[in-house]
Protein backbone atom coordinates (compact mmCIF):
# COMPACT_ATOMS: atom_id res chain seq x y z
CA UNK A 1 0.00 0.00 0.00
CA UNK A 2 1.61 3.64 -1.01
CA UNK A 3 2.08 6.53 1.26
CA UNK A 4 -0.88 8.39 -0.41
CA UNK A 5 -3.63 5.30 0.36
CA UNK A 6 -2.17 5.20 3.94
CA UNK A 7 -2.81 8.51 4.36
CA UNK A 8 -6.37 8.91 2.81
CA UNK A 9 -5.38 10.18 -0.81
CA UNK A 10 -5.68 7.88 -2.84
CA UNK A 11 -8.60 5.35 -2.29
CA UNK A 12 -7.52 1.62 -1.98
CA UNK A 13 -8.17 -0.60 -4.82
CA UNK A 14 -10.57 -3.20 -4.86
CA UNK A 15 -9.50 -6.44 -3.53
CA UNK A 16 -10.02 -8.75 -6.51
CA UNK A 17 -12.79 -11.40 -6.12
CA UNK A 18 -12.49 -14.99 -5.70
CA UNK A 19 -13.10 -15.38 -9.44
CA UNK A 20 -10.79 -12.77 -10.79
CA UNK A 21 -7.97 -14.47 -8.67
CA UNK A 22 -8.66 -17.96 -9.46
CA UNK A 23 -9.24 -16.59 -13.05
CA UNK A 24 -5.89 -14.91 -12.81
CA UNK A 25 -3.96 -18.69 -11.72
CA UNK A 26 -6.13 -20.31 -14.67
CA UNK A 27 -4.61 -18.09 -17.67
CA UNK A 28 -1.47 -18.47 -15.81
CA UNK A 29 -1.91 -22.34 -16.03
CA UNK A 30 -2.49 -23.49 -12.38
CA UNK A 31 -3.68 -27.05 -12.44
CA UNK A 32 -5.34 -26.26 -9.35
CA UNK A 33 -7.35 -23.12 -9.64
CA UNK A 34 -8.58 -25.04 -12.46
CA UNK A 35 -10.12 -27.96 -9.99
CA UNK A 36 -10.89 -25.47 -7.71
CA UNK A 37 -13.28 -24.00 -10.43
CA UNK A 38 -13.95 -26.88 -11.47
CA UNK A 39 -15.47 -28.22 -8.33
CA UNK A 40 -17.33 -25.29 -7.91
CA UNK A 41 -19.11 -24.59 -10.53
CA UNK A 42 -19.44 -27.80 -12.85
CA UNK A 43 -22.64 -29.06 -10.99
CA UNK A 44 -25.09 -26.72 -11.30
CA UNK A 45 -23.79 -26.21 -15.18
CA UNK A 46 -24.01 -30.28 -15.64
CA UNK A 47 -27.52 -30.06 -14.28
CA UNK A 48 -28.91 -27.00 -16.34
CA UNK A 49 -27.65 -28.78 -19.58
CA UNK A 50 -28.69 -32.38 -18.43
CA UNK A 51 -32.55 -30.31 -18.24
CA UNK A 52 -31.91 -29.18 -21.20
CA UNK A 53 -30.69 -31.85 -23.10
CA UNK A 54 -32.38 -35.04 -21.31
CA UNK A 55 -29.16 -36.98 -22.03
CA UNK A 56 -26.17 -37.32 -19.72
CA UNK A 57 -23.52 -38.01 -22.36
CA UNK A 58 -24.86 -34.36 -24.25
CA UNK A 59 -24.74 -32.31 -20.89
CA UNK A 60 -21.52 -33.91 -20.28
CA UNK A 61 -20.39 -32.88 -23.45
CA UNK A 62 -21.40 -29.49 -22.77
CA UNK A 63 -19.56 -29.01 -19.60
CA UNK A 64 -16.48 -30.29 -20.92
CA UNK A 65 -16.96 -27.12 -23.77
CA UNK A 66 -18.34 -24.68 -21.62
CA UNK A 67 -14.42 -25.35 -19.28
CA UNK A 68 -12.66 -25.57 -22.34
CA UNK A 69 -13.67 -22.27 -23.93
CA UNK A 70 -12.81 -20.94 -20.35
CA UNK A 71 -9.73 -22.39 -20.55
CA UNK A 72 -8.97 -20.92 -24.22
CA UNK A 73 -9.93 -17.19 -22.76
CA UNK A 74 -10.89 -16.73 -19.48
CA UNK A 75 -11.01 -12.96 -20.40
CA UNK A 76 -13.96 -13.80 -22.34
CA UNK A 77 -15.77 -13.94 -18.79
CA UNK A 78 -16.48 -9.72 -17.73
CA UNK A 79 -17.81 -10.20 -13.89
CA UNK A 80 -19.82 -7.15 -14.32
CA UNK A 81 -21.85 -8.88 -16.56
CA UNK A 82 -22.60 -12.04 -14.15
CA UNK A 83 -21.42 -14.72 -12.54
CA UNK A 84 -19.08 -17.35 -13.55
CA UNK A 85 -21.50 -19.92 -13.03
CA UNK A 86 -23.63 -18.43 -15.45
CA UNK A 87 -21.08 -17.46 -18.49
CA UNK A 88 -20.20 -21.31 -18.08
CA UNK A 89 -24.05 -22.38 -18.19
CA UNK A 90 -24.50 -19.85 -20.94
CA UNK A 91 -21.65 -21.63 -22.86
CA UNK A 92 -22.99 -25.01 -22.32
CA UNK A 93 -26.35 -23.91 -23.54
CA UNK A 94 -24.16 -22.63 -26.81
CA UNK A 95 -22.54 -25.80 -27.45
CA UNK A 96 -26.27 -28.16 -27.17
CA UNK A 97 -27.64 -25.42 -29.47
CA UNK A 98 -24.56 -25.97 -31.75
CA UNK A 99 -24.97 -29.88 -31.27
CA UNK A 100 -28.45 -30.33 -32.36
CA UNK A 101 -27.94 -27.74 -35.20
CA UNK A 102 -25.39 -29.62 -36.40
CA UNK A 103 -27.64 -33.07 -35.88
CA UNK A 104 -30.36 -31.15 -38.08
CA UNK A 105 -32.91 -31.57 -35.18
CA UNK A 106 -35.67 -29.39 -34.41
CA UNK A 107 -34.86 -26.78 -31.68
CA UNK A 108 -37.92 -25.30 -30.89
CA UNK A 109 -37.19 -22.26 -30.11
CA UNK A 110 -40.09 -20.39 -30.35
CA UNK A 111 -42.63 -21.14 -27.82
CA UNK A 112 -44.66 -23.34 -30.18
CA UNK A 113 -46.68 -25.03 -26.94
CA UNK A 114 -46.89 -22.01 -24.80
CA UNK A 115 -50.72 -21.61 -25.73
CA UNK A 116 -52.51 -24.72 -24.84
CA UNK A 117 -55.34 -24.09 -22.11
CA UNK A 118 -54.58 -25.18 -19.20
CA UNK A 119 -56.44 -27.54 -17.19
CA UNK A 120 -57.03 -27.06 -13.97
CA UNK A 121 -55.55 -29.17 -11.15
CA UNK A 122 -55.35 -30.10 -7.61
CA UNK A 123 -52.40 -29.43 -5.41
CA UNK A 124 -53.24 -32.79 -4.39
CA UNK A 125 -52.83 -34.19 -7.93
CA UNK A 126 -49.84 -32.46 -8.82
CA UNK A 127 -48.06 -33.68 -5.29
CA UNK A 128 -48.95 -37.09 -5.99
CA UNK A 129 -47.98 -36.86 -9.86
CA UNK A 130 -44.25 -35.93 -8.58
CA UNK A 131 -44.36 -38.54 -5.85
CA UNK A 132 -44.87 -40.68 -8.99
CA UNK A 133 -41.74 -39.04 -10.91
CA UNK A 134 -44.10 -37.96 -13.13
CA UNK A 135 -42.83 -34.26 -12.79
CA UNK A 136 -39.20 -35.55 -14.72
CA UNK A 137 -41.14 -37.03 -17.42
CA UNK A 138 -43.55 -33.64 -17.67
CA UNK A 139 -40.80 -31.63 -17.64
CA UNK A 140 -38.95 -33.61 -20.23
CA UNK A 141 -42.19 -33.07 -22.35
CA UNK A 142 -41.56 -29.11 -22.32
CA UNK A 143 -40.38 -27.16 -25.46
CA UNK A 144 -36.90 -25.70 -24.97
CA UNK A 145 -36.85 -22.67 -23.88
CA UNK A 146 -39.82 -23.72 -21.24
CA UNK A 147 -37.50 -26.19 -19.73
CA UNK A 148 -34.92 -24.17 -19.58
CA UNK A 149 -37.20 -21.34 -18.18
CA UNK A 150 -38.07 -24.21 -15.48
CA UNK A 151 -34.52 -25.34 -14.80
CA UNK A 152 -32.79 -22.07 -14.43
CA UNK A 153 -35.00 -20.32 -12.11
CA UNK A 154 -37.79 -22.70 -10.47
CA UNK A 155 -34.98 -25.62 -9.99
CA UNK A 156 -31.84 -23.88 -9.48
CA UNK A 157 -33.44 -20.63 -8.12
CA UNK A 158 -31.04 -18.26 -10.33
CA UNK A 159 -32.41 -14.44 -10.26
CA UNK A 160 -34.68 -13.76 -13.11
CA UNK A 161 -31.96 -11.28 -14.76
CA UNK A 162 -29.22 -14.18 -14.27
CA UNK A 163 -31.92 -16.78 -15.80
CA UNK A 164 -32.58 -13.99 -18.83
CA UNK A 165 -28.58 -13.46 -19.13
CA UNK A 166 -28.31 -17.26 -19.82
CA UNK A 167 -30.89 -17.63 -21.68
CA UNK A 168 -30.12 -15.25 -24.24
CA UNK A 169 -33.07 -12.97 -24.00
CA UNK A 170 -34.77 -10.28 -21.95
CA UNK A 171 -36.30 -10.73 -18.26
CA UNK A 172 -39.88 -10.03 -19.67
CA UNK A 173 -39.52 -12.75 -22.11
CA UNK A 174 -38.06 -15.01 -19.31
CA UNK A 175 -41.13 -14.31 -17.07
CA UNK A 176 -43.33 -15.22 -19.63
CA UNK A 177 -41.93 -18.44 -20.90
CA UNK A 178 -41.69 -19.40 -17.50
CA UNK A 179 -45.20 -18.38 -16.40
CA UNK A 180 -46.19 -20.39 -19.54
CA UNK A 181 -44.19 -23.03 -18.61
CA UNK A 182 -45.32 -23.76 -15.48
CA UNK A 183 -48.90 -24.02 -16.95
CA UNK A 184 -47.99 -26.52 -19.22
CA UNK A 185 -46.01 -28.52 -16.54
CA UNK A 186 -48.95 -28.20 -14.52
CA UNK A 187 -51.59 -29.18 -17.18
CA UNK A 188 -49.40 -32.68 -18.27
CA UNK A 189 -49.36 -33.40 -14.94
CA UNK A 190 -53.17 -33.14 -14.39
CA UNK A 191 -53.92 -34.76 -17.09
CA UNK A 192 -51.68 -37.63 -16.58
CA UNK A 193 -49.95 -36.68 -20.67
CA UNK A 194 -46.58 -37.65 -19.50
CA UNK A 195 -45.29 -41.63 -20.42
CA UNK B 1 -32.33 -15.88 -4.81
CA UNK B 2 -35.48 -17.80 -3.78
CA UNK B 3 -38.40 -17.00 -5.66
CA UNK B 4 -41.94 -16.60 -3.69
CA UNK B 5 -43.84 -17.68 -6.62
CA UNK B 6 -42.71 -20.32 -7.38
CA UNK B 7 -45.39 -22.90 -6.97
CA UNK B 8 -44.77 -25.33 -4.39
CA UNK B 9 -45.67 -27.98 -5.61
CA UNK B 10 -42.48 -28.04 -7.51
CA UNK B 11 -40.13 -26.87 -5.04
CA UNK B 12 -39.56 -29.92 -3.68
CA UNK B 13 -38.19 -30.89 -7.22
CA UNK B 14 -35.22 -28.62 -6.12
CA UNK B 15 -33.24 -30.93 -3.94
CA UNK B 16 -33.74 -33.71 -5.95
CA UNK B 17 -32.62 -31.89 -9.25
CA UNK B 18 -29.83 -30.51 -6.59
CA UNK B 19 -28.61 -33.77 -6.23
CA UNK B 20 -27.89 -34.69 -9.75
CA UNK B 21 -24.84 -34.90 -10.50
CA UNK B 22 -22.17 -37.02 -13.16
CA UNK B 23 -20.73 -40.17 -11.73
CA UNK B 24 -17.68 -39.74 -10.12
CA UNK B 25 -15.26 -41.48 -12.66
CA UNK B 26 -16.55 -39.36 -15.29
CA UNK B 27 -16.55 -36.37 -13.59
CA UNK B 28 -12.87 -37.61 -12.98
CA UNK B 29 -12.02 -38.31 -16.40
CA UNK B 30 -13.54 -34.97 -17.37
CA UNK B 31 -11.51 -32.89 -15.12
CA UNK B 32 -8.52 -35.12 -16.04
CA UNK B 33 -9.06 -34.69 -19.49
CA UNK B 34 -9.68 -30.39 -19.28
CA UNK B 35 -6.45 -30.36 -16.88
CA UNK B 36 -4.40 -31.97 -20.28
CA UNK B 37 -5.75 -29.46 -22.31
CA UNK B 38 -4.67 -26.98 -19.87
CA UNK B 39 -1.06 -28.48 -19.54
CA UNK B 40 -0.87 -28.68 -23.58
CA UNK B 41 -1.96 -25.09 -24.11
CA UNK B 42 0.36 -24.04 -21.60
CA UNK B 43 2.92 -25.67 -23.10
CA UNK B 44 2.57 -24.55 -25.93
CA UNK B 45 1.97 -20.81 -25.02
CA UNK B 46 5.51 -21.17 -23.75
CA UNK B 47 7.25 -22.37 -26.73
CA UNK B 48 5.81 -19.41 -28.72
CA UNK B 49 6.61 -17.29 -26.02
CA UNK B 50 10.34 -18.27 -26.26
CA UNK B 51 12.75 -15.07 -25.98
CA UNK B 52 13.46 -13.70 -29.80
CA UNK B 53 16.61 -13.41 -28.59
CA UNK B 54 16.88 -16.96 -28.25
CA UNK B 55 15.20 -17.92 -31.44
CA UNK B 56 17.30 -15.31 -33.40
CA UNK B 57 20.54 -16.85 -31.86
CA UNK B 58 19.51 -20.25 -33.13
CA UNK B 59 19.16 -18.55 -36.51
CA UNK B 60 21.96 -16.96 -36.58
CA UNK B 61 23.77 -19.99 -35.43
CA UNK B 62 22.27 -22.26 -38.28
CA UNK B 63 23.23 -19.41 -40.83
CA UNK B 64 26.92 -19.51 -39.14
CA UNK B 65 26.61 -23.30 -39.59
CA UNK B 66 25.47 -23.01 -43.31
CA UNK B 67 28.26 -20.59 -44.65
CA UNK B 68 30.61 -22.74 -42.50
CA UNK B 69 29.10 -25.40 -44.72
CA UNK B 70 29.50 -23.95 -48.11
CA UNK B 71 32.95 -22.67 -47.07
CA UNK B 72 34.12 -26.36 -46.46
CA UNK B 73 32.13 -27.34 -49.61
CA UNK B 74 34.19 -25.13 -51.82
CA UNK B 75 37.52 -25.82 -50.43
CA UNK B 76 36.87 -29.66 -50.88
CA UNK B 77 35.50 -29.28 -53.85
CA UNK B 78 38.02 -26.61 -55.68
CA UNK B 79 41.54 -25.49 -55.30
CA UNK B 80 41.86 -22.55 -53.48
CA UNK B 81 42.28 -19.77 -56.65
CA UNK B 82 46.05 -18.18 -56.12
CA UNK B 83 44.41 -14.55 -55.52
CA UNK B 84 41.26 -16.00 -53.46
CA UNK B 85 42.82 -16.43 -50.88
CA UNK B 86 43.08 -13.86 -48.28
CA UNK B 87 46.19 -13.83 -46.07
CA UNK B 88 46.52 -12.96 -42.60
CA UNK B 89 48.36 -9.87 -43.66
CA UNK B 90 45.63 -8.78 -45.94
CA UNK B 91 43.25 -9.35 -42.74
CA UNK B 92 44.65 -6.73 -41.13
CA UNK B 93 43.78 -6.35 -37.40
CA UNK B 94 40.84 -6.24 -35.95
CA UNK B 95 40.36 -9.98 -35.56
CA UNK B 96 38.87 -11.65 -32.61
CA UNK B 97 39.98 -14.54 -31.90
CA UNK B 98 37.21 -17.55 -31.16
CA UNK B 99 39.95 -20.31 -31.09
CA UNK B 100 43.19 -20.65 -28.83
CA UNK B 101 46.04 -18.16 -29.88
CA UNK B 102 48.29 -20.84 -30.19
CA UNK B 103 45.69 -22.31 -32.83
CA UNK B 104 45.08 -19.23 -34.77
CA UNK B 105 48.74 -18.19 -35.34
CA UNK B 106 49.27 -21.63 -36.61
CA UNK B 107 46.88 -21.64 -39.14
CA UNK B 108 48.26 -18.07 -39.54
CA UNK B 109 52.19 -19.71 -39.67
CA UNK B 110 54.30 -18.38 -43.21
CA UNK B 111 53.42 -20.77 -45.84
CA UNK B 112 49.93 -21.75 -44.92
CA UNK B 113 48.63 -18.41 -45.52
CA UNK B 114 46.60 -19.65 -48.28
CA UNK B 115 44.39 -21.94 -46.12
CA UNK B 116 42.48 -19.27 -44.62
CA UNK B 117 39.74 -17.64 -45.83
CA UNK B 118 37.73 -14.67 -45.05
CA UNK B 119 33.80 -15.39 -45.17
CA UNK B 120 31.54 -12.02 -45.73
CA UNK B 121 28.59 -12.72 -42.88
CA UNK B 122 25.67 -10.78 -41.26
CA UNK B 123 26.19 -11.56 -37.18
CA UNK B 124 22.75 -10.63 -35.26
CA UNK B 125 23.96 -7.83 -33.00
CA UNK B 126 22.89 -10.13 -30.01
CA UNK B 127 26.20 -12.31 -30.59
CA UNK B 128 28.47 -9.43 -29.96
CA UNK B 129 27.62 -10.35 -25.60
CA UNK B 130 28.57 -13.50 -26.91
CA UNK B 131 31.77 -12.39 -28.10
CA UNK B 132 32.66 -10.25 -25.36
CA UNK B 133 31.92 -6.72 -26.91
CA UNK B 134 29.66 -3.99 -25.83
CA UNK B 135 25.91 -4.75 -26.55
CA UNK B 136 23.05 -2.32 -27.14
CA UNK B 137 20.05 -3.97 -26.11
CA UNK B 138 17.57 -1.56 -27.86
CA UNK B 139 19.43 -2.58 -31.23
CA UNK B 140 19.55 -6.66 -30.45
CA UNK B 141 17.12 -7.08 -33.65
CA UNK B 142 19.77 -5.37 -36.09
CA UNK B 143 22.28 -7.11 -37.80
CA UNK B 144 26.05 -6.44 -37.79
CA UNK B 145 28.31 -6.88 -40.39
CA UNK B 146 31.17 -8.90 -40.31
CA UNK B 147 33.71 -11.10 -41.91
CA UNK B 148 34.68 -14.61 -40.35
CA UNK B 149 37.93 -16.08 -40.99
CA UNK B 150 37.82 -19.91 -41.49
CA UNK B 151 40.53 -22.36 -42.17
CA UNK B 152 40.18 -25.18 -45.05
CA UNK B 153 37.92 -27.03 -42.59
CA UNK B 154 35.41 -24.40 -41.99
CA UNK B 155 36.26 -23.82 -38.81
CA UNK B 156 35.59 -20.36 -38.22
CA UNK B 157 38.71 -19.11 -36.06
CA UNK B 158 38.21 -15.28 -35.71
CA UNK B 159 35.33 -12.34 -36.59
CA UNK B 160 36.10 -9.14 -37.93
CA UNK B 161 33.38 -6.41 -37.29
CA UNK B 162 33.14 -4.21 -40.24
CA UNK B 163 30.58 -1.72 -38.83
Amino acid sequence: MSWLTRLGFVAPAPAPSDDDALLARLAAGDADALALLYRRESGPVYRYALALAGDEAAALDAVQEAFAQLLRGPQGFQAGRGTLGAYLAGMARHQLLAQWRDARRHVPLDDADDHAEPTPASDARLAEAQRHDGLWAAIRRLSWPQREAIALVDLQERSYDEAAAIAGVSTDVLRTRLHRARQRLADLLATGEHP
Amino acid sequence: MTHDDTPDWLRPARAEFARLQPGAEQDAALLARLTGQLRARHATAADVQEPRWLRRLAWGSGSLGAAAALVLCAVLLLDPPDGGATPMAAAGSGFIPLVPEAELRAALAPGRGTAVWLQPTELPRERLALLGLPFDAARADEFVRAELMLNPHGQVLAVRLLD
